[in-house]
């Protein structure tokens, strides 16, 4: 697994978001158990899925700053649907990881992780 | 001890097989009782063929794969696919986990559950190698999601528990040092060096295998227990249909049998179960006429069963059925008995005492018979089929 960084400021390695209200969706459109965890420095977890929906979709409310960022893909083929996964987490409604693949045979799970920052002006 | 118990068995068996008002007593527990399952589910079950010789597709390229062997040679040992359109990962037929779980979502968890298959082999018979071939589709549907194992492999993420983020914060706390390392914010090549660090420290990777380990733990006790309910409301729906052909030249190909079942299991609270079948095999082949002039034969099995399922762990079990099993016709797979009452009791770990009472029509006339049996079995499980399958 990739996890793929999208839309950031390729040298800052920053994505810039209008604040201090901040949209975050985390989702999968594949049939593999998928979760997915992105983590900020101000403590502030989002976690997919959450038994609610088909996306994750939370707004949270962050300061004007700099925050470091981790996103977490973890993708299982538990038998249970099926092995491919599609992610997908978008900030402030700007796509900025995906990862996309299938869960090789024989193997239970594929993980990746990336970090970035966010700045909230 | 043991021996103790079957000899007690063997003589309650007899005394009770005695009590029968008329005609010989069936010899198997299991006669009692209709065969309510969901019978051919698969092309492979029309043939009789192996479940080791059907490749599941789940992907496209696995499709691929499995039908360029089906004109290899090994399709001539039998060969088989099992194909779930919406779980392939198949642009256009698949169905996203997220969908197939999202309240509301019918038509999404109908095709979900539904699975086309074929398989041919060869088959000897009377020393004349026919070729057969069979197809089948098979849908199944949980009439209350949440008993649903796929449904309930998301849901179990309701738990906070199950949402472990360990490695993001460990991740963070590393970002955080190097931060004060360099005493600036970390542009992009600095994130990416540090990324490529921390993906070969241990502690990195521990953290990330235990997050890993603690959904997949939550996933799967989630789907156990899910699959676990005896009980669970579910309707089930099975088309096929087998050909057959011999070798020769001008030989045409003749129908082996269609087979049409629908069944459902509907849960009653925490202890009740009603099962209702509806199986009919029609156009059924006689193999032993195919040298002449091929004869059939159809057979329908109608059946209603209710089963009571008592204490906390389900040590005993309670059934009632009815059901047109016809004894008299040679088709029938459904030998079963017209009328039927059991009590299944757990006396023993892995031990069963089974108590069945019948009536059932006499093979060699028009009249009825009486039948009872006990029975001791030693097994994890009744004898009971597991409802709602």
């Amino acid at each position: 697994m990739q996890i793929e960084l999208k839309n950031l400021d390729t040298v800052e390695g920053a994505l810039t978001v209008k604040g201090p209200q901040v949209e975050v969706t985390l989702g999968d459109a594949g049939q593999a158990n998928v979760t997915i965890a992105l983590s900020l420095s101000d403590g502030t977890h989002f976690f997919y899925p959450d038994g609610s929906g088909k996306v994750l979709n939370a707004t949270t409310t962050l300061p004007p700053g700099d925050y470091d960022c981790v996103v977490v893909v973890n993708a299982m083929h538990l038998d249970v649907f099926g092995t491919t996964y599609r992610s997908k987490v978008t900030i402030g409604g700007i796509t900025v990881a995906t990862a996309q693949g299938s869960v090789a045979a024989g193997q239970k799970s594929e993980q990746d992780f990336q970090i970035f920052r966010l700045i909230v002006r | 001890m043991r021996n103790l118990i079957l000899m007690i068995a063997g003589v309650a068996c007899a005394s009770i097989s005695a009590l029968a008002a008329e005609g010989d007593p069936k010899g198997n527990i299991s006669d009692f009782l209709a065969n309510i399952d969901a019978g051919v589910v698969s092309a492979g079950d029309v043939l009789g063929l192996s479940s080791s010789a059907i490749t599941t597709v789940q992907t496209p390229k696995d499709l691929i794969v499995a039908l360029s062997s089906a004109s290899s040679d090994k399709a001539k040992a039998g060969f088989g696919i099992s194909f779930t359109p919406a779980r392939s990962g198949v642009d256009g037929m698949a169905v996203s986990l997220a969908d197939y779980t999202a309240p509301g979502n019918t038509t999404k968890r109908l095709w979900g559950a539904t699975t086309f298959s074929y398989a041919q082999n060869i088959q000897a018979i009377s020393g004349v190698d026919y070729r057969q071939d069979a197809i089948a589709v098979h849908l199944s549907y949980y009439l209350d999601p949440d008993e649903d194992p796929v449904v309930a492999s998301v849901n179990a993420f309701k738990a906070a528990g199950c949402r472990s983020a360990q490695s993001g914060d460990q991740i963070l706390a590393a970002m955080a040092a190097k931060r004060v390392e360099l005493g600036h914010s970390l542009n992009a090549k600095e994130q990416q060096a540090l990324r490529g660090v921390l993906q070969g420290t241990l502690s990195i990777k521990e953290a990330l295998a235990l997050d890993a380990k603690v959904a997949g733990d939550c996933i799967e006790a989630a789907v156990k227990k899910a699959k676990a309910k005896w009980n669970a409301s579910q309707i089930a729906l099975t088309a096929g249909q087998g050909w057959i052909r011999s070798p020769a030249a001008d030989a045409a190909r003749l129908t082996l049998a269609r087979h049409i079942t629908l069944s459902g299991a509907v849960g009653a609270g925490n202890d009740g179960l009603l099962n209702l079948t509806l199986r009919r095999v029609s156009h059924e082949v006689d193999l032993t006429t195919l040298a002449a002039t091929p004869q059939y034969r159809t057979s329908t099995l109608a059946a209603v069963r209710y089963t009571l399922g008592y204490g906390n762990d389900r040590d005993t079990y309670a059934i009632a059925e009815i059901s047109n099993a016809k004894a008299d016709s040679p088709t029938l797979s459904n030998a079963a008995f017209k009328y039927a009452l059991g009590v299944d009791h757990k006396v023993g770990e892995n031990m069963w005492l089974e108590f069945r009472l019948g009536r059932s029509r006499v093979v060699d006339g028009g009249g009825q018979q009486t039948a009872a049996l006990l029975g001791l079995k030693f097994a994890p499980s009744t004898t009971l089929p597991k409802p709602g399958s």
